[in-house]
């Protein structure tokens, strides 16, 4: 009776923090002693579904990988450490400044080790193609897990970014986290391990939760690109297919370079991750009412040229590069990323899709052919992960005869014609459309195809019907036939114009409507329709 | 003569006279202008006298002739019917101005703003280049070179390419819009004349070090994506400074940390 009582009392006194916890049936001292979950608050107290299911709250979900049931206690004395430093110990940064808002949800899966059959998620550490060693899962599983936690455990769950913690001292050991947009998920998923928390504090889960919760890209250069620009990747742009998700007509139009304008660099960032573009004016059209950003910090994304950011020293970025003095590494946000960190919390869209150009026919085409012009948009905010464009607005014009009696000399009637502008628009909703980079067809541009691809965060690639962790594979041992189709979301979209009166130009423009405000046009462009 | 015969002689004529001036100027022959600028809108009579009241005019000519107006107009009017029917509405937007268009230089003095938008939220053809170069050089603003360099870019012709090459001669070192220029430089491939060209660049003294290292990684990477090189000719007119370059960012694009 007295162990029956003291066995109790042990329960009772589980931590104070734990809002709930789960007791094994088969008596698991760990899993008595500790929880499979919980939630606290940034101060430390408990959080339950009322807060969870309150949308002023925002959730951040840790996962583990690599521990035994009896390594709970580190798991939650680690996750512990990593909530208190990324309130604590991250300057201004959006984990500080929303502290009040977010909500951290532990979550406790026991496995074999890091690398082992049984690790949780296939957890490992892996060797990578440039910096050594870094961590590696499967996203899917992860994706899969979740799901799984909502379904039968946490109902209202919806993290806004998702961690994995890695059992591992390992040093040094690369970090990483896929942005939500480019893999196209509702929330990305950083990995960082135990040794990060001791050797670097709050930078990694706080930067690499910045990538998942938030879309940022890195902005910091990569050692030895320096003076390289991202744009020099688009040598391999024509290697581009465009996939199932364009129309067939487009398919054949787009895959014959020259007709429309799309880029490599642009689909790998300035792809809807705000604070990153591959030009410096990043507000490409005047709206009234609004002013426009400048990212005059060149930078970012692997290369030191090509692609650009805004002044303003913060988390996402490094001082391996530094354009000015307010060019390099604060636990701090520049003004474009604290307008995202406000939307993120506050909802509430704080500027017009306004990244936008047409990207073709070429202007002055002359070779429309058919009762259909397919003309291509492209736009920066497409896949924002915010504030996507909801809508397009197209306006096509031309010139329409019209006709009329004239009189030669007072008597002799003659058809004559005069040319009246005319213009019709259209809404158009945007839709899903990505291209496919077969790197088989990039022969000795894989390995730097492959380093970008996981540079950005896209570690997982379809293969063959299955899924291969890109980021792991030496891509020298794969015979070039089985290399892997890299696919991603692209910015841009096509529009079907009813441009059916033979030997006419038309001209057109569009604008953009993100659920707050329309954009302003972007200039007028031309296509001749032939026959 | 009478003037019942007078008339009878001439107008026929005449008229057969007006007629073939008419199918002269047909738009089937007129059409081949798809880049002329437009037109005023309004109700301008683009040839001819302002309508008078007939007073000598046959009613079966004045009759087939408006007939074929009334064919035309139905005929003119179907193009904007084809947008409705497709789900498309008329609306009232200004046309766009010429000068825009031709991204006329001239604009600079006062309109810069608004080339800048168009040059950078439209995709130039080749015979804009020039009009290009020339803003690229002229524009009192930094944002307007660069938009006209990233244009230049975008333009993948040979008289593009040659613009960009040009101004990595005139563009003052340092500026932003200089900066843009060596990466945007891209041979179809190796075999190109323009990569001869551009190899030729990595020992010209008016550049500096970063641009021939941005061109050397281009050209190093036009080789690694076709498993080709640089044609032999091409290659013994370099110094041993450039082919040691084009060696280390070949390495460099491999990711061979092994060899820096």
């Amino acid at each position: 009776m007295k162990r029956l009582l003291c066995l109790l009392a042990l329960v009772l006194a589980t931590p104070a923090a734990a809002q709930t916890f789960t007791i094994n049936p088969i008596g698991n001292i760990w899993t008595i002693l500790y929880p499979t979950w919980k939630c606290v608050k940034a101060d430390g107290t408990a959080c339950g579904n009322a807060e969870m299911s309150n949308p002023y709250y925002k959730q951040v979900l840790i996962l583990s990988t690599g521990f035994a049931d009896s390594e709970r206690p580190a798991f939650w004395a680690d996750f512990d450490r990593t909530v208190a430093l990324m309130t604590q110990s991250a300057g201004s940064s959006w984990t500080v400044q929303r502290a009040s808002q977010l909500l951290y949800i532990g979550y406790f899966i026991p496995g074999g080790p890091l690398g082992s059959d049984t690790a949780v998620f296939g957890g490992k550490i892996a060797p990578h193609p440039v910096r050594g060693y870094a961590t590696s899962l499967s996203q899917n599983a992860v994706y899969s897990q979740i799901d799984s936690i909502r379904y039968w455990t946490l109902p209202y769950l919806r993290p806004i970014g998702a961690a994995v913690m890695f059992n591992t001292f390992q040093t040094p050991v690369t970090a990483n986290a896929a942005p939500p947009s480019l893999v196209q998920k509702p929330f990305g998923i950083a990995k960082y391990t135990r040794q990060d928390l001791i050797e670097r504090g709050a930078y990694v889960p706080t930067h690499e939760l910045a990538h998942a919760s938030l879309n940022f890209l890195d902005e910091y250069v990569e050692q030895g690109f320096e003076d390289l620009s991202m744009k020099q990747i688009d040598v391999a742009t024509p290697l581009v297919l465009f996939d199932w998700t364009w129309g067939g007509l487009v398919t054949a139009i787009g895959n014959f370079l020259g007709v429309y304008d799309y880029n490599i660099s642009e689909i790998l960032s300035n792809n809807g991750n705000d604070n990153m573009a591959t030009v410096p004016g990043v507000t490409t059209v005047y709206t009234p009412g609004w002013s426009g950003q400048w990212y005059g910090y060149e930078g970012g994304m692997f290369f030191g040229r090509g692609t650009w950011h805004q002044a303003g020293s913060n988390l996402m970025n490094g001082n391996n590069v530094m354009r000015g003095w307010d060019d390099g590494f604060a636990f701090a946000h520049s003004p474009s990323q604290q307008q995202v960190v406000d939307n993120a919390f506050d909802g509430g869209i704080r500027r017009p899709n306004d990244r936008i150009r047409n990207a073709g026919p070429m202007n002055g085409w002359p070779l429309a052919f058919g009762s259909t012009t397919h003309v291509m948009l492209f736009d920066g905010d497409k896949n924002h992960h915010f504030h996507p464009t909801q809508e397009y607005y197209v306006q096509v014009g031309w010139y329409d005869r019209q006709w009329s009696t004239c009189w030669q000399w007072g008597v002799i009637p003659y058809p004559c014609y005069n040319d009246v502008w005319t213009t019709a628009g259209n809404w158009i909703w945007p839709e899903y459309r990505s291209i496919n980079l077969p790197m088989s067809s990039l022969y000795g541009l894989a390995r730097l195809a492959q380093q970008l691809v996981c540079a950005v965060g896209v570690n997982e690639v379809s293969s063959n019907g299955g899924t291969i962790r890109l980021c792991d594979q030496n891509l020298d041992t794969i015979a070039n036939n089985f290399l892997p189709t890299l696919n991603f979301p692209v910015p841009y979209q096509d529009v079907g114009v009813p441009a059916s009166q033979w030997f006419t130009t038309y001209w057109w423009r569009f604008a953009t409507w993100n659920g707050r405000t329309t954009s302003g046009y972007t200039g007028w462009s031309s296509f001749y329709r032939s026959f | 003569m009478p003037i019942r015969r007078l008339l009878r002689w001439t107008l026929p004529p005449l008229a057969l006279f007006a007629l073939a001036g008419w199918l002269a100027s047909t738009p089937l022959a007129q059409r081949a202008q798809p880049t002329a600028a437009p037109q005023s809108a309004g109700m301008v009579p683009a040839t001819g006298p302002a309508a008078q009241p007939p007073r000598a005019a046959g009613l079966d000519r004045l009759s087939s002739v408006q007939k074929l107006v009334a064919q035309k107009n139905a005929e003119a009017g179907q193009q904007a019917e084809e947008f409705v029917h497709a789900g498309w509405h008329i609306d009232n937007a200004p046309p766009p101005d010429p000068k825009l268009l031709a991204l006329d230089p001239s604009l600079l003095k006062g309109r810069e703003a608004e080339l800048r938008q168009q040059i950078a939220t439209t995709t130039a053809s080749g015979d804009q280049a020039a009009n290009l170069a020339k803003i690229a050089r002229d524009a009192q603003e930094a944002a307007t070179q660069v938009a006209a360099v990233e244009a230049l870019g975008r333009i993948r012709t040979d008289e593009a390419q040659q613009e960009l090459t040009d101004l990595l001669h005139t563009l003052p070192d340092g500026t932003l819009a200089r900066r843009e220029v060596a990466p945007l430089l891209r041979p179809a491939d190796l075999s190109d004349p323009r990569a001869a060209k551009l190899a030729l660049l990595l020992d010209d003294s008016a550049l500096n070090a970063v641009e021939h290292k941005q061109i050397a990684f281009t050209l190093s990477l036009v080789a690694l994506r076709d498993r080709s090189q640089l044609p032999a000719a091409v290659l013994d007119q370099l110094s041993p400074a450039a082919r040691s370059l084009l060696a280390r960012t070949t390495s460099l694009a491999r990711l061979d940390r092994s060899n820096p």
